[in-house]
């Protein structure tokens, strides 16, 4: 069945069940790759998105509950190629965040959320806002000083 | 040169060490693996003899080591090409999961021949193209690969200098190379540029091992943090990875597992699958049985839908009697090492203790669960097949393939795609050989993808380790004797052949052993080799992580013993170690640690180490949450010594990411198993720590410009434990002698009694 989504301002129409999650009509229809697969279970973080402004774990949404939503994906935080980087990944590259960078879309859409319901949050709030993102190679530290950085400029 | 040639002569003026052997064996090893399947294409070339490369019992390292034939390409041009428009294009084998390979390896040929940063285009890895290289492990990349391209870039500079002065009808000794151009040098307004001089052209230059490369003096772009350009495409979602390749008609496939390790397959049926949406085909042929689907959800739900019946090993092996099972079933033992090589001197050391004490120390199974799972997309082709792979071994991805397929090893392309980590789990191309049953089973392109559960499920674990330390301390605080006994599996499956041909201990890591750091005059290391329950392989530093581990948290104890703080106590070992003892020392003003004699309270402990020629310290500072039982590792503060340092940076980016692994490992990380069984298969299980309990990584690096560049992707993973495992003794006087450190571990020691909390 055709279902239409709303992603970074755009309207998108997918031709798949409406349970199919959102990060596979994301990923292998609409060609938009940037948010990750994990685990498909909502215990990593790799694909988080936001819908409505709020974070959220693409792999366990489904694309009914997605539609007539607002859907922000990494690609549409700001692209390079058209030197239209957000604040946020302006400081994520000024840290030089990313080792392997799988898991940095779902962390960068995490920290999004964040900063856009606390603008300036505390360490604390920060590291239990990020706590469901993980990251195998180790950035944490530099993700935490990229979003600092972020939050200090706003 | 041959591999374990270039290991030793890059070790500087150290002797040649066990870790270096070890990796030279671990080379070998890891394609031991494909050729034991596969009939690999170079095993010829890059198998060394048997053992060649590790010490038989009794003899010297130093007397061993024999030159297999050398798999890689001796051609400049193989690696370094001048291209038309002026920039220059290196290729290599190598391939990058954010190490900084790619930025690091540019800055060689920057270098080397004088141009931009900017003008070199890389390509990694692409089999047709790139020159053969034995897979990106074992901190290899800098120390292995690395000269060899500062040989073809000084090879190629000769080339240019040479061509420029005969353009400009002077004597070599006139020109210089200067951003991309050949000028004369008293007058530089005679300036040819590389494209017209060489753009296109092959050099037909040989490496030279013995060439001049350029005085560290002189560098510009070597030793420069420059910023990783990739980092760009990874904070855009635009990179390219493994999990994102995709190809015209291609369809998603999903094998039906076992539920445990060793099971045969008894029967499979596909009857409800197979009427399942999108459901293109299935596949059995063995124990190997599949399904391909148009749609990658589709594929899980059909996989689910299959029923199959297995015969199961029911060993009665469980993750928590492996460690007794491993003794009970080791072998009877391999000397080593050691340092006096008397008959029988592990009798004589064992004498010459006053009062010899043995400390027992165990580790698990880990699992390395990178966040992209194995990945593979084959399409096979009229020619061959393409291959679009997360891999960490581009050749032996190929190999793999084109033996499954029943083709030659040439007519088979791999492109190696951006890799969402690896840590050791993308060596044997397991989702490579899937894709490629699977796509010629149904006749189109077919992407596998394993689920996390299959990952950590399914894959492959460094092993459980026990080690026995027997030594004792005199009243001089010198350590009279050392005895270490190591049980464990081999860190790569084995067939029955390669356990009888390799009873030197080629497929043990007894890497960190006692002489890689320190001064001690009697000692001996055994192996007693005991069989897996899971299929083990490497895990980023191996078994180092144990045995640093093991060996820093006995020498806190002798270091009490003997009335001397930790510092103090190590320091008398190393006084032909000036390399290590700067380390030690960086760590130390950096941590701003006033070392104290046994439990200070302050929670701060220390833990040395070497690793792939690099040298380090790190210093931890824990909390602990008495309720609870959760230890907290605030900071780390580390000093390393790597030798020639080609980016900071880069460098600092890879130690804080091995002390946050090294961290999770020493915490939390633990694979449950029951009779081959994995029972804790997920993320929420399986949990590797976050931000939350990610410590705080400062760094110092104290490598000289004039020593030969060494590895940095893995020795600053082996302290860890060991620095907190002491750090908590200084804290609580709680010595934990299981890995890894859990809540419910903390809390059995607190019940006790015996440790005396400061907080």
């Amino acid at each position: 069945m055709a279902v239409t989504l709303t992603i970074n301002g755009k309207e998108h129409t997918v031709d798949v069940d409406d349970s199919t999650p959102l990060l596979w009509a994301l990923r292998n229809d609409l060609g938009m790759t940037g948010t990750k697969f994990g685990c498909g279970l909502s215990q990593c973080g790799a694909c988080t998105v936001n819908i409505d402004g709020e974070m959220a774990r693409a792999c366990i949404t489904p694309v009914s509950v997605a539609a007539g939503k607002q859907i922000t994906t990494v690609e549409g935080l700001g692209q390079h190629s058209d030197d239209t980087l957000s604040n946020l990944q302006q400081a994520w590259v000024e840290v030089q965040a990313p080792q392997c960078g799988y898991c940095q879309p779902g962390q960068l859409m995490a920290a999004n959320a964040l900063l856009t319901s606390n603008p300036d949050p505390s360490d604390d709030e920060i590291r239990e806002a990020m706590a469901g993102n993980l990251c195998r190679c180790g950035t944490y530290g530099r993700i935490f000083a990229a979003i600092k950085l972020a939050a200090s400029r706003a | 040169m041959s591999i374990t040639d270039e290991l030793v002569t890059n070790a500087s003026n150290r002797p040649v060490t066990r870790r270096r052997l070890i990796q030279s064996a671990g080379v070998a090893a890891g394609l031991t693996i494909v050729w034991s399947t596969i009939d690999r294409a170079t095993a010829q070339d890059a198998t060394p003899e048997s053992g060649i490369g590790t010490p038989s019992a009794g003899a010297t390292p130093e007397a061993t080591p024999v030159a297999p034939p050398s798999p890689f390409p001796s051609e400049a041009d193989a690696y370094i090409r001048v291209n038309t428009d002026g920039t220059v294009t290196l290729l290599t084998g190598k391939v990058e999961f954010g190490q900084g390979i790619r930025t690091g390896f540019a800055q060689l040929v920057a270098e080397e021949l004088s141009v931009p940063f900017e003008s070199v285009q890389i390509v990694l890895g692409q089999t047709d193209i790139a020159p053969f290289d034995i897979g990106t492990f074992g901190s290899l990349s800098t120390r292995l690969t690395g000269p060899r391209i500062r040989q073809a870039g000084a090879a190629m500079r000769l080339w240019l200098l040479e061509l420029g002065a005969e353009h400009h009808g002077v004597d070599v000794s006139e020109v210089e190379l200067m951003d991309g151009a050949v000028v004369v040098s008293a007058d530089q307004t005679k300036s040819v540029t590389y494209a017209d001089l060489a753009g296109g052209q092959a050099s037909q230059r040989e490496l030279d091992p013995d060439v001049e490369l350029k005085d560290p003096s002189t560098f510009t772009v070597i030793g420069q943090s420059i910023a990783r350009p990739d980092v760009l495409e990874k904070v855009d979602g635009s990179l390219v990875y493994g999990i994102d390749a995709t190809v015209e008609g291609m369809v998603w496939g999903k094998v039906v597992r076992p539920p445990s390790f060793g099971a045969t397959l008894v029967s499979v049926d596909f009857s409800e699958a197979e009427t399942a949406p999108g459901v293109v085909g299935t596949f059995h042929d063995g124990d190997f049985a599949g399904l391909v689907a148009e749609r990658y959800e589709q594929a899980e739900a059909a996989i689910g839908l299959v029923k199959s019946e297995w015969q199961e090993l029911n060993t009665g092996t469980t993750w928590e009697n492996i460690h007794q099972v491993i003794l009970d079933t080791s072998d009877a033992g391999t000397i080593l090492d050691e340092t006096n090589l008397q008959p029988g001197v592990g009798d004589q050391i064992l004498a010459g203790m006053t009062e010899p004490q043995t400390y027992t120390f165990r580790s698990p199974f880990v699992n390395h669960t990178p966040i992209e799972p194995r990945n593979s997309l084959v399409e096979i082709t009229e020619s061959g097949a393409n291959v679009w792979s997360s891999t960490q071994d581009p050749f032996g991805v190929r190999e793999g393939v084109a033996k499954a397929l029943g083709l030659e090893a040439e007519s088979v392309i791999v492109y190696p795609m951006a890799t969402g980590g690896a840590f050791g789990a993308k060596i044997v191309p397991l989702a490579d050989v899937e894709a490629a049953r699977l796509a010629q089973a149904v006749g189109r392109p077919v992407k596998v993808l394993w689920r996390r559960d299959e990952e950590i499920g399914h894959g492959q674990y460094r092993p459980a380790v026990v080690i026995n330390i027997t030594t004792s301390v005199d009243e001089q605080a010198k350590i009279t004797g050392w005895l270490y006994d190591l049980h464990s599996a081999s860190y790569f499956p084995e067939t029955a052949e390669q356990i009888e041909e390799n009873q030197n201990g080629a497929a043990s890591d007894w890497s960190a052993n006692i002489h890689e750091l320190y001064e001690l005059p009697n000692s001996q290391t055994m192996w007693y080799h005991a069989a897996a329950p899971l299929p083990p392989y490497y895990w980023r530093v191996n078994g180092a992580s144990a045995n640093t581990w093991a060996r820093e948290v006995t020498l806190d104890i002798l270091a009490e013993q003997s009335g001397m703080d930790p510092v103090s106590f190590r320091r008398q070992m190393m006084t032909n170690n000036p390399r290590l003892a700067a380390c030690m020392d960086a760590a130390v003003e950096l941590a701003g640690w006033t070392p104290g004699v046994g439990q200070t309270g302050q929670g701060i402990g220390m833990a040395l180490g070497f690793d792939a020629g690099s040298y380090v310290a790190e210093i931890a500072k824990v909390e602990l949450d008495q309720e609870t039982g959760e230890i907290f590792v605030r900071n780390v503060y580390v000093g390393m010594d790597p030798g020639l340092t080609i980016n900071p940076e880069a460098v600092k980016h890879q130690i804080e990411g091995s002390v946050v692994l090294g961290t999770s490992s020493a915490l939390r990380e633990i694979v449950k198993f029951e009779n081959g069984r994995v029972t804790n298969a997920s993320f929420a299980e399986y949990a590797p720590i976050t931000m939350r309990e990610a410590p705080a990584v400062e760094v110092v690096l104290t490598g000289a410009p004039d020593q030969p560049m060494m590895g940095v992707g893995e020795p600053a993973v082996a302290p860890v434990a060991g620095a907190i495992a002491n750090a908590l003794y200084d804290l609580t006087g709680m010595r934990l002698y299981d890995m890894p450190f859990t809540p419910d571990r903390v809390l059995a020691e607190l019940q006790k009694g015996e440790a005396t909390p400061v907080s």
